[in-house]
């Protein structure tokens, strides 16, 4: 898996397995394995958010010259989901079902058009306008394996 | 790869939108209002005018405003890139699509020249200005996925439907453009059913299953071959008047297997929390695939079963129980998250208003949408008791009246909180 759109589409693919079983953990009222579940994807999502935010990124615009493009409306789009993770994480220490079904409802969403736009667009242009695609792929894993 | 074209932040504004939604409710409910006043013989014939009046305002009034109104959210989502001037051009559409489907369905009831010529200019410049601006971002090379393609052979659909359409309805002004029979008619029924609205449905689908359920990607090989081969079943169907039957078998075979298949992609889901669009995905494949059972019996079976008029009861099952039960599923989610999405984008250059965001399930409680199910629910069989049993008219106009209203109060409470937090991040 040496080119970037797959290694990242697989990466979306893991957190959103994750959360859909911190997800469901918390349909059951679950708290403790819910509490597991939520840590695991709330790490996993921030080390590839990063991975975007300070390797992907910062090489795209170098090899496109293209700084407020797309790039900086998914910068935008990773905040807000920050946001919301501050209040799924609120819901989830009062252990108020209702309230995290609806934030993860909104984040589940939210997360699905991001990633959308990244896997249809962004991607695969990373992969035709970075030089070294192979080397940029080993130091996503590095960061977020 | 044309860099310049991309804009990610191409999104409609959410008033345009909730406008489509709105108008196509009040079709549907100008539906239910002629069921009600137009009797029961009305459901002895496919050709009655009232009944011709009443099938458009489910097909031209309520299912392809929403799909015009969703086609603006979804293309830049997809493909990245939005209609130039959608504002604009979203607006024009609607103004002369509504007023233009209005005068149709009335033209049915009243045949009066000015109403058909009304209806004709006015559908024309609609759809008119509306595809053109559609084609004119299609033909870009936006991502070639398989959603954008399977969009465009729908879009093919819906360009030949209307011109049968529009054709058609010349007819009655003397204008005798083709020959006019019944295979014609079917033809028009036919595209429009299995073609743009499948087509679309199917396009949608391959997005937003493994996106809001965290299902399984669909098949390659479905996703590359299912729209050719439907898009092939329909141009075999222009050519083939003698072979209708068989290709009409042909095309529910391949929409029965690919909403089963849907339905067993969804079984796999990895999000196992209870949600209504599931449940209205499963009504739609049993309802497809009832229809793919019915089609394949003797009329004589059928007619022992009582049912008279089976193009008639057949194409109302696919047009309300597949079709319909679809779009309600999909606007319990889009309704929100439009509603949420709009609102984030006010926040992006401060944060801290986010916390007076609402999320998805204020904005359309989980309870309010299983009401609509059960009430579509109580509809869809109404109707088909009422395609048996036609004196039960009624029964039908008062529970698509209830459903329709309900699904307008929830439209409007969804608005109403919008407008509140609006109100809220600006002071």
């Amino acid at each position: 898996m040496n080119a970037i759109p797959d290694y990242m589409t697989d990466k979306h693919r893991h957190c959103d397995d994750i959360f859909a079983e911190a997800e469901a953990e918390v349909a059951k009222e679950n708290w403790i394995l819910a509490e597991q579940k939520w840590q695991t994807f709330t790490r996993e999502l921030e080390l590839h958010l990063q991975a975007e935010e300070q390797i992907l990124f910062p090489e795209f615009e170098q090899a496109t010259g293209m700084t407020s493009g797309p790039t900086q409306v998914m910068r935008m789009e990773h905040e807000q989901m920050r946001g919301l993770l501050t209040s799924l994480n609120k819901s989830l220490v009062e252990k108020n079902s209702e309230d995290f079904l609806g934030f993860s409802e909104t984040l589940m969403v939210l997360m699905q058009q991001h990633n959308m736009k990244e896997e249809m667009m962004l991607y695969p242009m990373c992969q035709q306008n970075i030089s070294d695609t192979e080397q940029m792929t080993a130091q996503l894993k590095q960061h977020c394996d | 790869m044309n860099l310049s074209g991309l804009n990610f932040s191409a999104l409609p504004e959410i008033n345009i939108i909730f406008r489509f939604f709105v108008c196509a409710v009040l079709f549907a409910l100008g539906g239910a209002f002629l069921i009600l006043i137009s009797g029961a013989e009305v459901w002895q014939s496919r050709w009655h005018p009232n009944m011709l009046a009443i099938t458009h305002c489910y097909t031209l009034g309520f299912i392809t405003t929403v799909m015009m109104g969703a086609l603006l959210q979804i293309l830049p989502v997809i493909g990245g890139i939005g209609i130039p001037k959608v504002k604009q051009v979203a607006n024009t559409f609607l103004i002369f699509h509504v007023i233009g489907t209005f005068s149709l369905i009335t033209s049915f009831i009243w045949p009066i020249s000015t109403l058909t010529i009304a209806a004709i200019i006015l559908l024309f410049i609609g759809y008119g200005i509306y595809l053109v601006a559609l084609i004119s971002v299609l033909v870009k090379k936006l991502s070639q996925g398989s959603s954008i393609i399977t969009i465009r052979f729908a879009l093919c659909a819906l360009l030949f439907t209307l011109i049968l359409g529009l054709l058609m309805v010349a007819r009655n002004l003397g204008w005798q453009i083709i020959s006019f029979d019944k295979y014609i008619t079917d033809m028009h029924a036919i595209w429009g059913i299995a073609g743009w609205f499948s087509l679309l449905i199917i396009a949608v689908s391959f997005q937003i299953i493994p996106m809001f359920h965290v299902a399984p990607e669909f098949n390659e090989r479905i996703r590359n071959y299912l729209p050719k081969l439907i898009s092939v079943l329909l141009l075999l169907v222009m050519f083939s008047e003698g072979h209708v039957q068989e290709l009409v078998f042909l095309l529910l075979l391949v929409n029965s297997l690919f909403i089963g298949y849907l339905c067993y992609l969804l079984s796999l889901r990895k999000r196992k929390i209870p949600d209504t669009t599931v449940n209205f995905w499963r009504l739609s494949a049993v309802s497809l695939i009832t229809v793919f059972i019915l089609y394949l019996l003797p009329e004589k079976l059928l007619m022992a079963l009582g049912v008279e008029q089976p193009t008639l009861t057949l194409a109302a099952m696919v047009i309300f129980l597949y079709v319909i039960s679809i779009i309600l599923g999909m606007m319990l989610k889009i309704m929100p998250f439009l509603s949420y999405t709009h609102l984030q984008q006010r926040c992006l250059l401060d944060f801290s208003l986010m916390q007076l965001l609402p999320n998805m399930h204020q904005f359309l409680p989980p309870k309010h949408g299983k009401k609509l199910f059960y009430l579509h629910l109580c509809t869809a069989s109404v109707l088909v008791l009422t395609l048996i049993f036609n004196q039960l008219y009624l029964l039908l106009a008062f529970t698509l009246l209830v459903e329709f209203c309900w699904l307008l109060v929830l439209l409007m409470r969804c608005k109403r909180l919008y407008n509140v937090t609006i109100k809220n991040i600006n002071n």
